[in-house]
């Protein structure tokens, strides 16, 4: 018998091994650095629908052939940040997220969805990027960075970066350059690698999209990337000839090895709170090399949410800015809290960094991409 | 409007809902008992919305189901007469930290995790945790007569309640020990006369809804560290354990439980396959120590030199495996996936005297034998006095669930036959509990008394 959800009888498994035990809606657990699990139950309807398990048990439905309220489904399923927290806790080793995400697929295949969602795709087909620039300016901050270098590196910022805040796109490519990289980009050939169509459900247009960029980068010897997000995408097409490294990856290589000399241009803010984010559990290098980082240039951090498995998302992922503003603002804000409004926040991912700016609206803490942290508090040796 | 609608609509800040996908999350607990179909969900952020919807729900008699962190294996919170699920997770607010009196006092949807994590800054933690701590709310453990963490200390989570505040059907709210004194507080339950707290706990819900509960506070002990002791056969083991219990060396042991000989295997084989299985223990004791350390040593001592009057021997390749990692945070991880990591799985929990454990450990070989569909397995929890034990029997939810449940009530009529009481009753030990008729006579007339019309947890306990 073929199934009527082909996307959700590939989770069969999952769908009834469930156990109902309801950690992947709510848990605290001081020991592992958990304080509550899905953002969206906290931040924007504490209905159990709006979680993991809450997915499964619809999937479950669904499969078995019962009659849903699809536009209620999808309500529900597209407010999922897809941060994983519920895959982390659930103590079975079940993929709420990813049932999740199926559902957002059989959603999309009967073209039901949120009309946000909808603008949301209709801007990744007209501009390539989530955040509405059009595809012609994706590029327009950058400046030339060849230099007399003779490595060369391929830099590709992403759409955060690109379209969201390129000023840390362009203090990547100044920082990589002051490292001595000959820093290339691709240029008006670069584009979105597929992660917020995967996040929206989209699986077949996002795999095609990062199949597509690989092609272009194919030949490059190191390729270099800002978005979390995009480090995702890579990992899922498991091209082991094609491996970028992150750009804090770079940096913290680049000063280790003295490639890089970074003097600090006044007084350095004290402490940084260092924004972890969901991505970098699996990401290149996550919040914990972030640290390492800036300790060694001699500026303390908050102390690192230890397993690095918890991190609950800032509102930026998921697609949660343009389906639910006000709940991915809540995100934003509750994360700025724990920062504390006189700090400089740093972040690793300029999805977040973008976000958490849009949300703060000129109040609470500075929020700073690594790169544009650097270069704000740090002079270089230009081009060694 | 419906009948429904009367009773949840302008419950002031309550969040209510009565779409059907929103329903499906409120169907049914962690249990094999076939899921409810409730027609609203109700969860309050405030008592006064618990006492409005019980004096609405009383008069328009709809069955209300209460449900807390929906942990439970027993069906309790399964919605089967339908009408209104009323969710507690919502009123989580710790009321007051007395280190004078040494009483926490919560709501009832306050989750253990976060309870523990507020009471460490004053060094102190409360009498009994179960597994399932960061996600259980104290109400439920409360309803639920809760084991666990501090149960070979205390014994149970009822024996740790200080009194209770709860919502009578009708809306009637009631205070208990010496909080039933106006202005009086919680700082003693036995007291004024009669105990009416113990109504409450173990109750499933079928005669209050609690709304807060005070608990005693204990220091959160210096130092820990688990050991654990093989034995040739479960008689041996269960005359060290009665040895323990009735000299009173439970007093440093934080947590203890007990083994059989398949699941010994299993672990340690898994672990390091080259091991002679005949080299085995038949049962495993695991006593997790935790208190001063002078004192734990010295009990430890005593302990050791018991289990060799009692031919058992260290078992420490069993604790490397396994018990050690049923620790703190650990707990909560492999307690659980020890339940479901393989499937779904029915769990019937009972009670037994220390003397009974071969007769409990009989029970689920005769399943092994008898029903072979399913796999099986049990362990006990090691309280002050008697053990609570746990039966499981794994299957597969898309092919045998229905087989699977009908199994775990014909393993109830065999523990009973074996001298083995009904625990975490819910709607799993209904018919067992229906058939003490003495005791359910009793509780069917106090259900007439506190819930006239019935509407609370129609099924659970059998009422
Ligand atoms: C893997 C696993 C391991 C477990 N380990 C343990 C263990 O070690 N020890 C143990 O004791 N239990 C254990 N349990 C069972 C369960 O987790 C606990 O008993 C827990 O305390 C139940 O709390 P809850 O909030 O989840 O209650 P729920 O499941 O929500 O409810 C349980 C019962 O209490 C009633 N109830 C809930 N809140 C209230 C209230 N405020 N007023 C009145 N009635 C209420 C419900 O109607 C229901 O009948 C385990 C369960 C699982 C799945
Ligand atoms: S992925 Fe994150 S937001 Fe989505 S259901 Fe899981 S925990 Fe909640
Ligand atoms: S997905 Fe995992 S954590 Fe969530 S309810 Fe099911 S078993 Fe529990």
């Amino acid at each position: 018998m073929t199934s009527k959800v082909p996307l959700l009888a590939a989770f069969a498994k999952d769908l009834y091994h469930c156990s109902d035990c309801n950690y992947c809606v709510d848990a605290v657990w001081a020991e592992r650095g958990i304080d509550h699990v899905c953002p969206t139950l906290q931040h924007h309807s504490p209905l159990m629908s709006f979680s993991g398990r809450g997915y499964l048990a619809a999937a479950r439905a669904w499969f078995e052939g019962q009659e849903l309220d699809l536009d209620a489904l999808s309500e529900r399923v597209f407010t999922c940040t897809t941060c994983g927290n519920c895959e982390q806790i659930c103590p079975i080793g079940l993929r709420p997220a990813a049932v999740g995400r199926a559902l957002r697929g059989e959603l999309l295949q009967r073209n039901v969805m949120p009309q946000p969602v909808r603008d949301l795709l209709r801007a990744m087909r007209e501009d390539g990027n989530p955040n509405g620039g059009a595809r012609s300016d994706r590029m327009a901050w950058q400046q030339a960075r060849t230099g007399a270098a003779a490595e060369h590196v391929l830099y590709l910022p992403g759409c955060a970066a690109a379209t969201a805040i390129p000023a840390e796109a362009q203090a990547a490519v100044e920082l990589m350059a002051a490292a001595g990289y000959a820093v290339q980009t691709l240029g008006n050939d670069d584009t979105c690698c597929g992660a917020p169509l995967f996040e929206l459900g989209d699986e077949t247009t996002a795999s095609s999209l990062i199949d597509a960029l690989a092609e272009k980068v194919r030949a490059a010897s190191t390729v270099v990337i800002s978005g979390l997000e995009c480090a995702r995408s890579w990992q899922r097409l498991n091209d082991a000839n094609l491996q970028p490294v992150t750009f804090n990856e770079l940096i913290m290589t680049a000063l280790s090895t003295q490639r890089l000399h970074l003097n600090p241009r006044a007084t350095l803010p004290p402490r940084v709170f260092v924004l972890d984010s969901c991505q970098s559990r699996t990401a290149l290098a996550p919040g914990r090399a972030l640290r390492q980082l800036l300790t060694a240039l001699g500026i303390a951090t908050t102390p690192s949410v230890d397993t690095a498995r918890f991190i609950v998302c800032c509102g930026a992922a998921g697609g949660m800015p343009q389906v639910e503003p006000a709940a991915a603002d809540r995100m934003a804000d509750a994360r700025l809290l724990d920062a504390g409004a006189d700090a400089v926040v740093v972040g690793a991912d300029p999805r977040c960094v973008a976000h958490l700016r849009r949300a703060r609206r000129d109040a609470g803490p500075r929020v700073l991409g690594l790169a544009e942290f650097l270069n704000t508090h740090f002079t270089h040796d230009q081009n060694r | 409007m419906t009948k429904i609608a009367d009773v949840v609509t302008g419950l002031a800040k309550a969040l209510v809902t009565e779409a059907p996908i929103d329903l499906l999350t409120y169907q049914r607990d962690c249990s094999v008992i076939r899921p409810g179909h409730a027609q609203a969900m109700v969860r309050p952020t405030r008592r006064d919305e618990v006492v409005t919807l019980m004096q609405r729900a009383e008069a328009a008699r709809v069955p209300v189901y209460v449900r807390g962190g929906g942990t439970m294996y027993a069906g309790g919170v399964n919605p089967q007469a339908g009408g209104v699920v009323l969710d507690l997770s919502g009123l989580d607010r710790i009321l007051e930290i007395d280190l004078a009196r040494g009483v926490v006092v919560v709501e009832p949807g306050v989750r253990f995790g976060a309870l523990t994590k507020a009471l460490r800054p004053h060094g102190m933690t409360i009498g009994i945790i179960p597994v399932t701590g960061p996600t259980a709310t104290i109400g439920g453990a409360a309803s639920a007569h809760a084991l666990g963490t501090g149960s070979a200390r205390h014994q149970s989570f009822a024996d740790e309640v200080v009194g209770l505040e709860v919502v009578l059907a009708g809306g009637r709210v009631i205070r208990t020990g010496s909080a039933a004194a106006p202005d009086a507080g919680f700082f003693q339950r036995y007291c004024i006369g009669p105990d009416l707290t113990g109504l409450f706990l173990g109750g499933d819900a079928t005669f209050g809804v609690i709304t807060a509960v005070a608990l005693w506070l204990h220091p959160v002990p210096a130092f820990r560290e688990t050991v654990c002791y093989g034995f040739p056969s479960p008689v041996a083991a269960s005359a060290f354990i009665t040895d323990l219990q009735t000299r009173e060396l439970t007093r440093n042991i934080w947590y203890g439980s007990g083994y059989e000989a398949p699941s010994i295997k299993a672990r340690v084989l898994a672990a390091y396959p080259a091991t002679d299985p005949a080299s085995l223990p038949r049962f495993c004791v695991g006593l997790d120590y935790g208190g001063d350390e002078h004192s734990v040593r010295h009990d430890q001592e005593t302990i050791d030199s018991l289990c060799r009057e009692h031919a058992g021997t260290l078992a420490p390749v069993f604790n490397e495996v396994y018990f050690r990692r049923l620790r703190n945070e650990d707990l909560y991880w492999y307690g659980f996936a020890g339940y479901f990591a393989r499937s779904r799985c029915a769990i019937l929990m009972t009670s037994l005297p220390t003397t009974r454990l071969s007769a409990f450990l009989g029970v689920i070989d005769q399943q092994r034998q008898a029903q072979a569909a399913f796999t099986w397995g049990g362990a006990v929890v090691i309280c002050k006095r008697g053990l609570h034990g746990g039966i499981m029997a794994f299957y597969d939810e898309a092919t045998q669930w229905a087989a699977a449940a009908s199994a775990a009530d014909t393993a109830a009529d065999a523990l009973i036959a074996a001298g083995c009481v009904p625990y975490k009753s819910g709607k799993i030990w209904a018919r067992q509990v229906q058939s003490f008729s003495a005791y359910h006579e009793i509780l069917n007339q106090l259900k007439t008394c506190l819930d006239p019309q019935g509407i609370l947890s129609s099924g659970n306990l059998g009422l």
